[in-house]
């Protein structure tokens, strides 16, 4: 029933080949993990011709399963030079279910430079490359609203956009949200874009199957029975939890006073202006003109998204998230939504990982080139990397790369991936998956943050050990913040799959599985030449207590060194 | 005795985290969100409480699955 497209970059061919049996049951980031193992040579160069990218959404994809339709991607990063796996939203995934088809892969690169192409996926099925020359250099939005007019209105887009093309390693990949149709949704981590850019593919348009839906099932009134319970114990507790009551922003309630939250280049200096992030600010800013509670995918009950409409009431963007907001904003000394929300825009339509951008602009201004909290001069240095000057061309090159090229000593990265929204020092376990995890520095890894996230090392690396398999199971089949609430009824999700897969699965064996995900991706960076005293956190870590808590980040180098508990 | 979040509760024989925690949630002692639970300071995998029973004297904490975006 599943299908995998094959795609041949440099030849130009298509295939549809047969899901093979043994990846049955596997989705997003499991599938990702064993594509990459059985097909890449883990020593290839990222963007070369040996490199591979691939799309494949979750395992409950198209089935109604409350945020099933998640699109991973995958490939050896051109950022870490190991396996990485980002996730998005967005309506891709399942435009893609709704065609059968459970991955895309993308190989080989043209030779010379070729003229870029489109993959179009039109309503009867028909798969084509098409030619993209006249949206070459474009960026997302307006790639977007031209494939709108080719394709139709409320075709599903995922795309790259200068960043990409110019191989930025810091480069995302744009996903076109549910509802608002708008590339605001992002891939954003590992620069991955680049190696959809090395392909010399502009982006991959899907219509809508005008087929009926023709997934199978092995018992379809037993998963329509689960589904509906777990649907509505999401729904139960979306009515609480304050992702879906304010957003992702809320987290800043917490990690705001706490000190965890980056400021000025991860020193931790909290300033008052804090208060204008906090959650009722954050309400007060988007509905001035937008909304929250946005459902950034079909089947979204949790609506953590939301969007942002500029003074005119026009979209300015959407799925403005705290890592955009803490990056962006106080780790650059700048307090202010309606810039931050600029920043967001910016990065989407040049298609740059807000993080990874974020952090690289504070290093700059750490360096002197732009005053800090200056956000007119921040936006500048965002419009000279969609210009593609040479300062610009230094900041796609990722956070590592600018801290270097201006001798800093204070550059927050883990595998030369910038760190996300919280200070290792004042989240241990989450520090600790930082160093440890296959992905680099990334939040989706397995954050252990909270009001009793442990102080002890060996509570923090328990609860990370444990959070890097639940988020690799999230990542195989739902959103996050919907694990947020199956991750407490694993016997039903068991089931549930057992009911799609004919499988006989326990709860255990769904943990069973994670633990192979990240077995599988251990092993392909062991290949690509990762070694684990490269599993460091940076030392200013070490050097330099966080002020609200005094605190350095302590876990021995040792231990961070050792392979991970599984 | 089972303790659980700093409050005593009845210990039940032959009974599962799981049940246990679905009996905290019957009676709104907690919210029906997924937790990480510990059990006398050992963290518990959110699997292993299908099978893990509990015993009289057991301190039971639970916290919030730590998520974010």
């Amino acid at each position: 029933m599943w299908k995998t497209i094959r795609i041949d970059s440099n030849n130009n061919t298509i295939k549809s080949e047969n899901y093979k049996d043994e990846y049955l049951g596997l989705g997003g980031r499991s599938l990702i993990a064993q594509f990459l193992i059985d097909e890449v040579n883990p020593t290839c160069d990222p963007l070369g011709e040996d490199a591979k990218i691939i799309f494949c959404t979750g395992m409950f994809a198209g089935s109604g399963l409350v945020c099933a339709n998640r699109l991973s991607v995958g490939a050896k990063s051109p950022l870490t030079n190991g396996i990485k796996e980002s996730n998005v939203g967005g309506s891709a995934a399942g435009a893609l279910a709704g065609h059968n088809i459970r991955a895309i892969v993308i190989e080989d690169i043209p030779e010379g430079d070729a003229a870029m192409k489109i993959v179009l996926i039109q309503s009867n099925g028909t798969i084509s490359l098409e030619d993209a020359s006249p949206y070459q250099g474009m960026n997302n939005y307006e790639f977007v609203e031209n494939m709108q007019n080719n394709y139709g209105e409320k075709v599903s887009v995922i795309s790259i956009g200068r960043a990409g093309e110019r191989l930025y390693k810091n480069s995302s990949l744009q996903v076109t949200e549910f509802g608002t149709n708008y590339p605001c949704r992002a891939a954003g981590r590992g620069g991955l874009g680049s190696v959809l850019g090395s392909k010399r593919i502009k982006g991959i348009v899907i219509q809508k199957s005008n087929k009926k839906n023709t997934l199978e099932f092995a018992n379809q009134e037993q998963f329509k029975k689960i589904k509906k319970e777990l649907n509505q114990s999401v729904i139960e507790s979306s009515k609480t939890s304050p992702f879906s009551l304010v957003g992702t922003a809320s987290t800043i309630d917490l990690v705001g006073p706490a000190g965890i939250i980056p400021t000025h280049n991860f020193t931790g200096d909290i300033s008052e202006n804090i208060e204008n992030l906090k959650s009722d600010k954050f309400l007060e800013f988007v509905n001035k003109n937008g909304k929250n509670q946005h459902p950034c995918q079909a089947g979204c009950l949790v609506k953590c998204s939301n969007i942002i409409n500029d003074a005119d009431g026009n979209f300015l963007t959407g799925g403005f998230e705290y890592e955009t907001i803490a990056l962006c904003g106080p780790n650059c000394d700048i307090y202010d939504y309606e810039a931050i929300a600029k920043m967001d825009r910016i990065c989407d339509d040049i298609g740059l990982d807000t993080i990874e951008t974020g952090a690289s602009v504070a290093l700059c201004m750490e360096a002197g080139l732009i005053p800090w909290g200056d956000a007119q001069a921040a936006l500048a240095l965002y419009q000279q990397i969609s210009d593609g000057t040479d300062l610009g061309n230094l900041l796609g090159q990722g956070t590592g790369e600018v801290g270097r090229h201006f001798n800093s000593k204070r550059i927050p990265t883990c595998k030369n991936q910038a760190m996300p929204g919280y200070d290792p020092r004042g989240s241990l376990g989450t520090g600790y998956t930082y160093a440890t995890t296959s992905m680099g520095a990334d939040h989706t890894a397995g954050i252990t943050l909270g009001p009793d996230d442990p102080t002890d090392i060996e509570g923090a690396v328990a609860t990370s050990n444990l959070m890097q398999h639940i988020f690799a199971m999230a990542d195989s089949m739902t959103c996050m913040m919907a694990m947020a609430t199956l991750g407490g009824q694993l016997d039903k999700v068991a089931e549930l799959y057992n009911a799609m897969y004919d499988g006989n699965l326990n709860p255990d064996d769904l943990f069973a599985a994670a633990d192979k995900t990240l077995l599988l991706e251990r092993e392909f960076n062991e290949k690509a030449g990762w070694k684990p005293e490269d599993n460091v956190i940076p030392e200013f870590f070490r050097n330099e207590a966080l002020p609200s808590t005094g605190k350095r980040f302590d876990i021995p180098v040792k231990l961070l060194s050792m392979k991970v508990k599984q | 005795m089972i303790v659980f979040n700093n409050k005593a509760f009845d210990f039940v024989e032959n009974t599962t985290i799981a049940q246990f925690i679905e009996l905290m949630k019957d009676q709104l002692i907690i919210e029906n969100t997924a937790l990480l639970i510990t059990v006398n300071n050992q963290l518990i995998s959110p699997s292993a409480i299908y099978t893990k029973i509990i015993y009289d004297g057991d301190i039971i904490k639970t916290r919030y699955l730590p998520m974010g975006g």
